[in-house]
C-alpha cells in the first residue's frame, strides 16, 4: 500500500468514524452562536423524585467532591456530577446525564435528602454533549467520552494534514487551492491581529 | 479527492465521479477545507488544550497570565451627572484611540470604572480613577493557552464592529462546513465502491458509539 493511499484512506474513515462528533460540535457551536434564536423562557420543569430521611458525614472541612461522590455511588446515581456547598448546612449535587439532570440537595442539620429531575430540551442536550470534556469526571465511559473528543480534536489536525497533502498531489487544483489557502490564513493572521 | 487521484492516473470508471455536481461537491469540499484550516486548527488546539488544562497550566508558574502596567496618565475630561459606566467607558476607550470590543464594570458610585478591551493577542485592561482622575492602563501577557481559549469563545454578533461581525460570520461558516464535510463526506465515500464495506463499518462503528455514550452517560 502506498503513502498516498494510507494517507487518503485515514482521511477518509477516520472521517466516517467521527461523523456524529463533527455533526454534533457544528450543530452545537450553531446553537452557541445564535443562542438569542433558541432561548427559550421557559425553564423544563423540574419533577420531584424523592425526599427522604438520609444520614451521611459531611464534616465542614470534608471535600464537597469526595463527599458528592459517595453519595451519588448509595443512591445509585453515579456519574458526571458538580456539586457545592453554598452553606454549611446544604450540599447540592447535580448529576448530568445528557438528557437530564438529577438534583440532590442534602440537608445535613435536618439529615434529608431531596432529588429532583429535569429533562432538557434537545438544544440543551446537544449543548450538554459541546461542553462535556476533560477527565475529571468518574466512570470509564465518561473518560472514554474524554478520549473521544480528543480523538475527534486529532482527527481535525489530521484531515488538515492530509488534506494538504491530497491537495497538493492534484497538480490541476494547486492554484486556486493555493488562493484558497492563502486567503484563509492571510484572513486569519489579519483577524488575530487587529481583534 | 480520492477519484480525481484515480482519474489522474488512469483508474477504472467505478473511481471516477460520474456527476458534475459530483465534481462540485468535491471541490467545495476541499477548497472550503483549505480557506478555513486556521479556524480548525485552531479550535482543535484549543479544545486539546481544554481538556487538558491542568496538564498544560503546569508549564506555567501562574494559573493566570499577569497584568502588566503600560502607562499610568491624567486625564481630567468630566462626565455628565446621569452618565453610565457604558457611555464613560465608550467616551474614554475613544480618547484613547482604543475603540473596540470591550466590557465595562464597576463606575457607580465613586468607584473605579475598569474596561477590558479584548484583543486577540494581548487584552488590556483600563482602569479609570474618578477621585483622582488617573487612568491607568494595563496588557495582559502573552499565554498560548488563554490565547487559544479566547478565540475557541470568540463568536456571535453582540459588538457594534464590523471586524467582530467579520469574525463572527468566518465561526459560522466553519461550524456549518463541518455539516457540510461530514455529509459531503458520506456522498464521497458512497462513490467510492471499494471503500463502502470498510467505510460502512466506520460509519456503524461511530453512531453506535455515539448511540452508546447518549443512553449511558
Amino acid at each position: 500500500m502506498t503513502f498516498d493511499r494510507i494517507n487518503r484512506r485515514t482521511h477518509l474513515y477516520l472521517g466516517l468514524v467521527l461523523i456524529p462528533w463533527v455533526m454534533m460540535y457544528g450543530i452545537s457551536s450553531f446553537i452557541i452562536s445564535h443562542h438569542d434564536w433558541f432561548r427559550s423562557d421557559h425553564e423544563p420543569p423540574w419533577e420531584p423524585l424523592f425526599e427522604r430521611e438520609y444520614h451521611h458525614a459531611a464534616d465542614q472541612q470534608a471535600d464537597v467532591r469526595a463527599v458528592s461522590r459517595e453519595i451519588l455511588k448509595e443512591n445509585g446515581l453515579e456519574g458526571a456530577f458538580y456539586a457545592q456547598r453554598p452553606n454549611p448546612d446544604e450540599l447540592r449535587i447535580n448529576r448530568n446525564t445528557f438528557f437530564d439532570q438529577t438534583r440532590l440537595t442534602y440537608f445535613i442539620k435536618e439529615q434529608k435528602l431531596r432529588a429532583e429531575r429535569q429533562h432538557l430540551r434537545w438544544d440543551q442536550v446537544i449543548l450538554r454533549m459541546h461542553f462535556r470534556g476533560g477527565y475529571n469526571q468518574p466512570l470509564f465511559l465518561t473518560k472514554l467520552w474524554a478520549v473521544m473528543v480528543d480523538l475527534a480534536c486529532v482527527g481535525i489536525l489530521l484531515w488538515i494534514t492530509s488534506g494538504l497533502i491530497m491537495w497538493w498531489r492534484l497538480a490541476r487544483t494547486r492554484l486556486w487551492g493555493a488562493l484558497a489557502l492563502s486567503g484563509g490564513v492571510v484572513s486569519f493572521l489579519w483577524l488575530i491581529w487587529s481583534l | 479527492m480520492d477519484a480525481d487521484i484515480a482519474t489522474e492516473r488512469g483508474a477504472s470508471p467505478a473511481e471516477k465521479p460520474s456527476t458534475g455536481a459530483s465534481r462540485i461537491i468535491r471541490r467545495v469540499h476541499m477548497y472550503l477545507a483549505l480557506f478555513l484550516a486556521p479556524w480548525m486548527a485552531m479550535y482543535a488546539l484549543s479544545t486539546l488544550a481544554m481538556s487538558h488544562r491542568e496538564f498544560v497550566l503546569s508549564f506555567y508558574p501562574t494559573k493566570t497570565p499577569k497584568m502588566q502596567t503600560e502607562r499610568e496618565l491624567d486625564y481630567s475630561r468630566t462626565f455628565a451627572a446621569g452618565a453610565t459606566p457604558e457611555e464613560m467607558g465608550n467616551q474614554i476607550l475613544l480618547d484613547l484611540s482604543l475603540d473596540g470590543a470591550h466590557r465595562v464594570s464597576g463606575g457607580k458610585d465613586g468607584k473605579p470604572l475598569v474596561i477590558d478591551r479584548q484583543h486577540a493577542l494581548t487584552p488590556q485592561r483600563i482602569t479609570f480613577e474618578p477621585k483622582t482622575s488617573k487612568l491607568m492602563i494595563q496588557r495582559e501577557e502573552f499565554r498560548g493557552l488563554t490565547f487559544l481559549e479566547r478565540m475557541h469563545r470568540r463568536r456571535g454578533y453582540q459588538h457594534p464592529y464590523a471586524l467582530d461581525d467579520t469574525w463572527a460570520f468566518l465561526v459560522d461558516l466553519a461550524v456549518t462546513a463541518m455539516v457540510f464535510w461530514s455529509l459531503s463526506g458520506v456522498w464521497m465515500w458512497w462513490e467510492l465502491r471499494q471503500t463502502r464495506a470498510w467505510g460502512a463499518l466506520c460509519v456503524a462503528l461511530g453512531f453506535v458509539l455515539f448511540a452508546v455514550f447518549l443512553a449511558l452517560i
